[in-house]
């Protein structure tokens, strides 16, 4: 599937589409986590709401 | 208007950064706050009695277990109030911060932190002066980017 249709998908309130972006960027979201070296949970889980936002509100404009 | 799914990811990634970035900010601001609001909880009840006393066994304590390789960061963190300093002496590295923790707290020479720790004595001393200017370097970035 390519990004631009996951992407629509999950902000179309596609559970499994969103689901499939969290585990895409969760690499990212745990590398910001961590503090001295320690993963933080709550900061993650912050991460993980502030992706679901960045996809509602992501200026996008769809291909014509 | 994206030329192919390349650009969408790319430009979305950087999006999605940024507001990590802010959140992580947020985050961090928060919880020194909160840290910055609790109090140490004494155990025994005649603590305020025998205040003397306990400050004088605390420090035996303190020297004991720094004897076995237990450096107290976090008597250093609570002192500090300024949130801005705070997580400039939070975001440095363990060594840095421990080497501070001693000279500062502790007020050992660098020649005994270079003991402890198993460094050169210069180590010890470079590493000291660079947390500084990291640490003076990030307050004044903090500043410019009104935090």
């Amino acid at each position: 599937m390519e990004f631009e249709e996951l992407f629509l998908k999950a902000r179309n309130s596609d559970q499994k589409a969103m689901l499939a972006l969290i585990e895409m960027y969760r690499p990212l979201m745990i590398k910001y986590a961590k503090i001295d070296n320690v993963l933080d949970e709550d900061l993650y889980q912050e991460f993980v709401c502030v992706l679901i936002l960045c996809v509602k509100k992501f200026p996008y404009k769809e291909k014509r | 208007m994206y030329s192919d799914d390349k650009d969408l990811v790319a430009q979305f990634s950087a999006y999605l950064k940024v507001s990590i970035k802010h959140a992580r900010q947020e985050y961090l601001v928060k919880r020194s706050k909160i840290k910055s609001n609790e109090f140490p909880v004494f155990e025994g009840e005649d603590a305020e009695d025998e205040e003397a006393q306990d400050v004088l066994r605390h420090a035996v304590e303190l020297s004991d277990r720094l004897e076995q390789g237990i450096v107290e960061i976090r008597l250093l963190l609570d002192q500090i109030e300024n949130s801005s300093l705070y997580h400039a002496f939070a975001s440095l590295k363990r060594q840095q911060k421990e080497i501070m923790v001693l000279r500062i707290f502790y007020m050992k020479s660098f020649e005994e932190i270079g003991k402890m720790l198993g460094l050169e004595p210069k180590k010890a001393e470079n590493t000291y002066y660079n947390a500084i200017k990291k640490i003076r370097n990030m307050i004044a970035g903090g500043r410019k980017n009104g935090i």
